[in-house]
């Protein structure tokens, strides 16, 4: 049902070209995740450069799906929740690669592939939204950059949980005296922890900045019925989590093994107002009356 | 193929004192390859000697290579080969090539899958080649080894791991710090294995070494050697919040660091990273240490169970490591073999090309009115002609001479007319004679 809906999506909904390169993208993003989690595994006989190689090209590719999009479609794209979680794993893919190329962080790939894949695999749920009828233009510039600025900041949350992800898993089997050989790429904890401060870092202001645009375009009403509006609840409940997690760590009351399983709260919530709710407006919920392909 | 040689001893047969009598060292070496090539009539030889093995690969005809290759060892060293011999292992032909490929490839080192051997092997043969004492073939043999060796590092896990607790130590002291130019290791008390675990910190580039030690003269000069400051065993308590990496190893019967110690450490550091190696016996920090946010305790037991099972995984890509060995020598071997293939091979066309051209002119003479055009494709055509009959021939040399089939050579030669005018192998029951390789490795750097 995924694949056939995604067929539908991407036979009826775009050009060729960008049907080809997102197709590319994805079947080359689960080579990458496929091989990163090789490599993972048999070091010896897999290697993450091969994964990367991979990443790139559907990196490639999904900058060129989105470069036909945007100049057949123009800014139609940010306003089906397809296009908006693809973004996200664009900028998560872009996130990781400079990531790696800053600092040496061995086996990250094997989890920000797989992350970019199943976030692709959610975004197959979200294919049909784009068809659904009664969707407004996205022409207001504040709404525009509310969703760039937005996706831009789940990309960058993404790569921290994954960096969080990764903490947790080598600094139990650190305390636990454990040195298994799929582990030893592992990136030092000091590297993981930079890492995930770097992003929230950058993500909070980016979050932030994209919200005020969001709620800028509120009206009185929408103000008066917020409590109504899960969409912009959930969003403010993430951005209280996510200011208390950088606070909190900067603060120094923060920190350890519960500073990373905020940041994974975090993440969930960010699934909670992001894709459970696209999920759900893809099933015909009403949920932003007023405001035009929201995002956040 | 059963020219090629070995004989030696090595940590599994001969017990120390036997390999240290015997070890060269590397001022020796010209010499004594001299003396065992005179001695023992090898056309080329390599001498390997670590402290582990002491080992003559040599390339030499005759059944009696073993005995003369022990003489000639046990007379550079006034020992009698008799002695000698009951210490030393000798191989020949394939299983020689396979024990080279073993031992550059670390599967036949007291710590399996070593890295050291092969920069030694590397040194004995490049020292050999300096001397003029190694030719085509152990060129060949040993240039394979090289890649051989490559092939098992790369392709297995058997050098994947540490095998000692100070390199352990600081495997898991690089997994929690990214950088240790800014860290400071903290020494409490001396002893070999802390000092080493420090020298391999200093090696991976630690910013800074304090040592606390009860007696301040000792902890003076174990400081000295590290660049580091030394401290009075009183003020242990109060440089702890400072240190990122703390050894502990004291003579002391109790805990010297409890919990208490590290819950208040850890909060001046704001909960900073602290990895603690405990060498003691009996140990020196309260167990329920580990339990705090930030703290890896470490003691001697986890890091020997760490050890172990590092060193079972090595074991477990023996299987692996054995396919590729087999791989690299079946490769060496065909290689090798179809070498004496060339000549005959060089022989047929030549004779070939004699007969056509012979032939060519004699009809060129009859047919004076021939355009040069008609002539340049009879010439052609005569050419194409030749390679097409002589093709399956060529393939039928090598395949046999892969297959290490002199006897069908031989045959083939003689049925064809060129028996005479090459150096085929040997049939099973000859000796060899010196093969000619295509490619001459002399003066080229090893990879």
């Amino acid at each position: 049902m995924l694949l056939q809906s995604f067929h539908e999506f991407s036979s009826n909904a775009m050009t060729p070209v960008a049907a080809i390169a997102l197709h590319a993208a994805i079947g080359l993003f689960i080579v990458a995740a496929i091989t990163a989690l090789a490599a993972l595994l048999q070091p010896t006989r897999v290697h993450m450069r091969w994964a990367d190689w991979a990443g790139a090209l559907a990196t490639g590719s999904l900058i060129a799906y989105f470069a036909a999009r945007f100049i057949h479609d123009g800014t139609e794209p940010l306003q089906n929740m397809f296009d908006v979680v693809g973004l996200s794993a664009l900028f998560l893919a872009v996130v990781y690669f400079v990531a790696t190329r800053v600092k040496k962080l061995g086996s990250v790939g094997a989890f920000a592939y797989p992350a970019i894949v199943v976030i692709f695999l959610v975004d197959l749920l979200l294919a049909r939204t784009v068809t659904d009828p009664g969707t407004e233009k996205v022409t207001s510039p504040l709404l525009i950059a509310h969703i760039i600025l937005v996706i831009l900041a789940y990309g960058v949350f993404f790569m921290a949980t994954v960096a969080a992800v990764m903490f947790l898993l080598q600094e139990r089997t650190i305390k636990t005296h454990k040195d298994p050989a799929y582990m030893r790429s592992f990136p030092p904890l000091e590297s993981l922890r930079r890492l995930v401060d770097t992003c929230l870092m950058i993500g909070l202001p980016l979050l932030t900045l994209g919200f005020a645009f969001g709620f800028a375009r509120f009206t009185s009403e929408d103000w008066a019925h917020i409590y109504r509006n899960p969409e912009a609840l959930s969003s403010i409940v993430l951005w209280l989590v996510l200011l208390a997690v950088v606070v909190g760590r900067r603060a120094g009351w923060l920190h350890g093994r519960r500073h990373f399983y905020m940041v994974l709260v975090g993440f969930a919530l960010v699934l909670v107002t992001y894709i459970g709710l696209g999920v759900v407006q893809a099933k015909g919920r009403p949920t932003m009356q007023n405001t035009e392909g929201k995002t956040g | 193929m059963q020219r090629f040689v070995v004989l030696g001893i090595n940590h599994k047969f001969a017990p120390l004192e036997v390999r240290e009598r015997l070890a060269y060292p590397d001022r020796r070496i010209p010499a004594a390859l001299k003396t065992i090539r005179e001695r023992s009539d090898c056309d080329e030889a390599v001498l390997l000697s670590t402290c582990n093995r002491v080992e003559v690969y040599a390339f030499t005809e005759g059944d009696d290579a073993q005995q003369r290759l022990l003489e000639g060892l046990a007379a550079d060293h006034g020992i009698t080969p008799d002695y000698l011999e009951q210490f030393c292992y000798f191989h020949r032909g394939k299983e020689a090539i396979e024990h080279l490929i073993r031992v550059a490839g670390g599967l036949d080192s007291l710590v399996l899958g070593e890295t050291q051997i092969l920069s030694q092997v590397k040194k004995a043969y490049l020292l050999a080649q300096s001397e003029n004492a190694t030719g085509k073939a152990l060129n060949g043999l040993f240039h394979r080894a090289f890649q051989s060796a490559k092939r098992l590092h790369s392709e297995t896990g058997i050098g994947d791991g540490q095998l000692s607790v100070s390199s352990i130590a600081v495997r898991f002291v690089n997994r929690v710090f990214e950088d240790l130019g800014d860290k400071t290791a903290l020494l409490i008390g001396a002893g070999e294995v802390g000092e080493l675990t420090l020298t391999y910190l200093r090696e991976s580039g630690i910013g800074r070494v304090i040592v606390v030690s009860r007696n301040l003269e000792r902890a003076k000069d174990v400081a000295g050697r590290f660049q580091g400051d030394a401290v009075p065993f009183e003020l242990m308590h109060d440089y702890l919040p400072a240190a990122d990496v703390v050894i502990s190893q004291t003579a002391a019967e109790s805990r010297i660091l409890e919990r208490k110690h590290f819950k208040s450490s850890q909060k001046k550091r704001g909960y900073a990273s602290v990895f603690v190696l405990d060498l003691a016996v009996p140990r020196d920090v309260a167990d329920d240490a580990s339990e705090l946010e930030g703290v890896y305790l470490y003691n001697v037991d986890d890091l020997e169970k760490v050890v172990a099972e590092h060193a079972m995984e090595r074991s477990r890509e023996l299987d692996h490591c054995k396919e590729i060995v087999n791989d690299e020598v079946e490769h060496f071997l065909k290689g090798f073999q179809s070498y004496a293939a060339g000549p005959l091979i060089s022989e047929l066309r030549s004779k070939a090309g004699h007969i056509k051209q012979a032939e060519l002119d004699r009809l060129m003479s009859k047919l004076n009115d021939l355009s040069p055009e008609a002539r340049k494709e009879i010439a052609g055509f005569s050419e194409r002609l030749v390679n097409k009959l002589l093709h399956p021939q060529i393939q039928g040399i090598k395949e046999q001479a892969a297959s290490g089939n002199s006897d069908s050579l031989r045959l083939l030669a003689d049925a064809l007319g060129v028996e005479k005018t090459v150096n085929l192998p040997p049939a099973k029951d000859q000796p060899e004679p010196q093969p000619a390789l295509d490619k001459d490795p002399v003066n080229k750097e090893p990879s």
